[in-house]
């Protein structure tokens, strides 16, 4: 097991606490992340996520703002790698950026993109059950 | 005017609207009678009563496309929203039956539109509206999951996807559409 250049471990363990970042108001309401704040980039098939949980949490928006290069966003859906997992997809490290991980593994059928994005939903649905919502103040 | 006749005589207004939109008849009785149609189902639509609900899903999915409109939108690589995936989410909001309640919208990163009916983190059904007919959704509903794709004909709400918004809602809060 070796150390990556932001001092946390190159394999993700089982306790640490994940966030992603939501940059549109309409990805959750006032009961949860949506669904599709999860789903995969079409170009890379990932997910882009942090190693950060909810506290501290002036430093979970300090890695928010340096890595979406001040955009605008409205908060973190704090999740662990056991939603990823239950979702059958998996995680891995993905420096630079600091922090910076991956969710992999999404279903692509190039003959069937309408049955690729339902696998993908229910994958998304599955994570964004299990997470919980913290919102800027 | 038997086609505006019958087209009167459909059971809803979404097979009304359906009628305007998709009739492609082409002599002049079929033309004044989709005419007529249309301004039924323009003046029945500047009724509050009866579409102020409508108007105002119409007008958070036209906000979202408009916020969403060019590529990037998520910070990332996101697709922006296709014109055709608002169309076609427009059509499905008038072709919903009374019972349903109006969805909430979502971006999704290949330029396709979530509707979302979410009773809790436990209880929801997402469906994807995108550049073709085909529906993707998904759904869950405590311990039960699933997904599937269904065609959308422009006229009704696949049964799938009603039966699977009518799975989800049983037994939550959401009122249903007056």
């Amino acid at each position: 097991m070796g150390v990556l250049p932001s001092g946390l471990e190159d394999v993700i363990s089982d306790g640490e606490e994940l966030c992603r970042f939501l940059t549109q108001s309409n990805q959750f309401n006032t009961t949860m992340v949506k669904p599709s704040a999860f789903l995969p980039s079409t170009t890379s098939l990932e997910t882009s996520v942090f190693r950060h949980g909810a506290k501290p949490e002036d430093q979970l928006w300090t890695i928010g703002t340096e890595a979406l290069v001040g955009r605008t966003f409205y908060g973190a859906a704090i999740f662990r790698p056991s939603a990823t997992h239950e979702a059958g997809l998996t995680l891995a490290v993905s420096e630079p950026p600091h922090r910076h991980a991956a969710i992999r593994g999404w279903p692509q059928y190039d003959h069937d993109p309408a049955l690729t994005k339902a696998q993908q939903k229910a994958k998304a649905t599955i994570i964004a059950s299990k997470c919980d919502l913290l919102l800027r103040t | 005017m038997p086609a505006i006749v019958s087209a009167i005589g459909m059971t809803s207004y979404g097979s009304l609207g359906a009628y305007v939109r998709h009739s492609s008849a082409v002599s002049e009785v079929a033309t004044r009678s989709r005419e007529a149609a249309g301004s039924v189902v323009f003046h029945f639509e500047k009724s509050e009563a009866c579409f102020g609900p409508l108007r105002r899903a119409q007008s958070e999915l036209r906000t979202l496309a408009a916020e969403c409109f060019c590529s990037g939108w998520d910070g990332e690589d996101a697709v922006g929203l296709h014109p055709s995936a608002v169309a076609t989410a427009e059509e499905i909001l008038r072709c919903l039956p009374g019972w349903v309640p109006f969805p909430e919208f979502a971006p999704e990163p290949d330029g396709s539109i979530s509707l979302d009916w979410i009773q809790s983190r436990n209880r929801l059904f997402s469906l994807s509206v995108g550049k073709t007919h085909r529906l993707a959704y998904s759904w869950l509903n405590g311990s039960d999951k699933g997904y599937g794709v269904a065609s959308f004909d422009g006229r009704e709400v696949p049964s799938m996807v009603l039966e699977g918004i009518r799975s989800v809602l049983l037994n939550g809060s959401s009122a249903v559409r007056a």
